[in-house]
């Protein structure tokens, strides 16, 4: 394992909320009683080995005015997802693209998560999508209500 | 969503793509765009209360930890799905559920510290709520973008 307890325990308190003061690492340097400035080399090295994919503020897309979201499940042979994968990560509209296991009664392994400002900018990214990957057959799998937003919290059981 | 002033979608980017990793990153925040750090945190705390800014911190890799995380869905009878929800809440694992325009009507993120523990939750919901749950771990990352453009 590429990270110690000190480490945990930095990740324990940053993947909450970092308060929003002159030393916002000062009670969590006090309290594992390490220094701020070690914190901070930590989180550059955890950030270099990929632990921390990113540091900073998480957005809620609607409030951001992103108030149309779809995530569309792409038909594709594996052969083919590279190339279509690699085009829809080019989009800045598709936050999220990935190619799943499914099971056999849900045949679109392909997901993109697409965001857009209205419904036609929506449809229109889609068909330029289905276009230049030259992928078909697709569903439009959209949101109806948001049951639960969180963050995943780790090494806290 | 009330208009922005620029300082604040400035603010945004800055705090979403280039958040300084260091012992006093707001105060440096504030020194880049020129404004005094008590503005700056104002300003942050008021995009905070207004929802805009969900939280400031750390996004982890799951894997990198250690962590299986996969997506799953099932189809649940429509007069279930608030009584699932309230189970739901109540699992720090699942993140993000929500009803879907499908077929499969509730779609939800799975995130635990061991496949034996991703078994085992998948089983317990699919007793209690008398459904078949389909996991669909990812295979293959394209994207992973976590930030938003301000215009």
């Amino acid at each position: 394992m590429n990270y110690d307890k000190v480490d945990k325990d930095i990740i324990k308190s940053i993947q909450r909320d970092v308060p929003v003061s002159r030393r916002p690492y000062k009670a969590l340097s006090d309290s594992i009683d390490i220094s701020e400035q070690e914190i901070v080399k930590r989180i550059k090295m955890m950030q270099e080995k990929g632990i921390i994919r990113r540091m900073g503020a998480v957005l809620r897309h609607q409030k951001a005015g992103y108030l149309v979201n779809a995530m569309v499940a792409w038909k594709t042979d594996s052969e083919f997802a590279d190339q279509a994968g690699r085009i829809m990560a080019e989009y800045k509209e598709v936050s999220h693209c990935y190619f799943r296991e499914v099971p056999e009664s849900f045949p679109y392994p392909l997901f993109a998560m697409i965001h857009a400002k209205t419904e036609e900018q929506l449809v229109s990214l889609i068909d330029n999508i289905a276009k230049r990957t030259g992928l078909d057959d697709f569903l439009i799998i959209k949101s109806k209500q948001e049951l639960k937003k969180t963050s995943m919290e780790y090494f806290n059981g | 969503m009330d208009k922005l002033e620029d300082i604040d979608k400035k603010l945004l980017d800055v705090l979403q793509n280039q958040f300084p990793i260091a012992v006093d990153p707001f105060r440096v925040i504030a020194d880049e765009l020129d404004i005094s750090f008590s503005d700056a945190a104002g300003r942050i705390e008021s995009l905070k209360e207004k929802g805009i800014i969900r939280r400031i911190g750390a996004v982890i890799n799951a894997d990198s930890v250690g962590y299986k995380s996969t997506l799953c869905a099932c189809k649940m009878p429509e007069h279930k799905i608030s009584e699932f929800a309230e189970v739901v809440n109540n699992i720090p694992y699942i993140t993000h559920n929500y009803v879907r325009d499908h077929e499969l009507n509730i779609w939800f993120t799975l995130t635990t510290p061991s496949i034996e523990d991703r078994g085992r939750i998948i089983k317990e919901l699919e007793a209690a709520f008398h459904i078949i749950i389909s996991c669909m771990p990812t295979q293959k990352v394209y994207k992973i973008r976590v930030s938003f453009e301000m215009e």
